[in-house]
């Protein structure tokens, strides 16, 4: 079984996502699934497609910082995306790779992170419905959308975590207890160099996640670009979606 | 009369409720649903939301009848079930705490 791998740099964030929609929306034309990692310039933040923009995060915040506030397709929670891995898996429903059950799914497509962060010395959990944990820390967060017969996963892998950063940009119900909720989710979120106690690149452990995918699913991932078709569509889901304040600000 | 409320679902995810209702009647005149969860399709939750439009602020009949339309249109939500959703509702309304 042969997989397209797609090994992205630092891509705009509204592209990020439109990229991977447009592999969502080309699968079943490809031919083969596709395992895609990709990282963020400039930093963003997304949220889940249920979650309100004003009630989650500091837009004016974010824009004094240049940081990008986007609203995914998947839903979950917002994150703030900086020195991380994210990675998308797309392939069709009825490919037999992934469980129908959506549960099942979600802990299918993180077992080639647990696979993964293996080779890097780690050992991880899934923890239902959608994390991944290290040592009892949340270490990755994964998102899933199935639309046009095709399952879409996509996630992050903290590299490194800066949880004050983080909570700078988002809102928190009650100001009182910002500082509470901080220590909390120190306690809670943790990174892969965190945990590993070494200094890995980007390109470290997207070659480990990389060798995890393969082992996961029993397939060889080859590199293969997106078709200029491919791009092309994502360049107009970014500029006819993702950037629009319509569907960034849509709830 | 317009009541909001935020609902920690134990062991779920994050439901905020905007809710416009009749305080009188105990009705329901529009919902807005947010937070970190999961609804498969996505975009039917619009259609939970206009469902909940005119049902009474009862915790049973919300429950029961937001089990029943899930049902019959195969849509799945991760995060909160219809008795969580149905609770944050009343807390929105001031009705339970």
């Amino acid at each position: 079984m042969e997989f397209r791998f797609i090994l992205d740099d630092y891509v705009k964030p509204a592209m990020n996502m439109a990229i991977d929609e447009a592999l969502l929306k080309n699968c079943l034309a490809y031919g083969k699934p596709t395992v895609r990692f990709y990282r963020w310039k400039p930093r963003a933040v997304t949220i889940g497609y249920f979650q309100s923009l004003e009630q989650e995060v500091d837009t004016a915040k974010c824009a004094a910082e240049g940081i990008d506030c986007i609203r995914r397709s998947t839903g979950g929670g917002a994150v703030y995306h900086d020195s991380e891995l994210t990675y998308s898996f797309v392939c069709p429903l009825d490919s037999g790779l992934v469980p129908k059950n959506i549960l099942d799914s979600y802990r299918k497509v993180c077992g080639a992170l647990v696979h993964g962060l293996r080779e890097l010395g780690l050992q991880a959990a899934f923890v239902p419905l959608n994390d991944l944990i290290v040592n009892g820390r949340k270490v990755s967060g994964n998102a899933q959308t199935r639309k046009e017969k095709t399952i879409l996963q996509h996630g992050t892998l903290l590299i490194d975590v800066d949880v004050d950063k983080m909570f700078s940009l988002l809102k928190v119900p009650n100001e009182k207890i910002r500082d509470k909720l901080i220590s909390d989710v120190k306690q809670r979120v943790t990174s892969v160099n965190q945990e590993a106690g070494k200094k890995y690149s980007y390109f470290e452990v997207a070659a480990a996640i990389r060798k995890g995918f393969e082992e996961n699913f029993h397939a060889r991932l080859v590199e293969e670009p997106l078709t200029p078709e491919e791009r092309q569509l994502a360049e107009k889901i970014a500029v006819e979606k993702f950037l629009k304040p319509d569907w960034t600000r849509m709830r | 009369m317009q009541g909001h409320s935020v609902y920690k679902i134990p062991q779920g995810k994050l439901v905020k409720i905007e809710l416009d209702f009749d305080p009188k009647g105990k009705l329901i005149e529009a919902v807005k649903v947010t937070g970190d969860f999961f609804i498969y399709p996505e975009d039917s939750i619009r259609m939970i939301e206009n469902r909940f439009m005119g049902l009474p602020l009862d915790k049973k009949f919300m429950a029961e009848s937001l089990s029943g339309f899930l049902a019959e249109n195969e849509i799945q939500v991760f995060g909160f079930s219809p008795e969580d959703l149905a609770h944050a509702i009343l807390m929105a309304a001031g009705m339970e705490k």
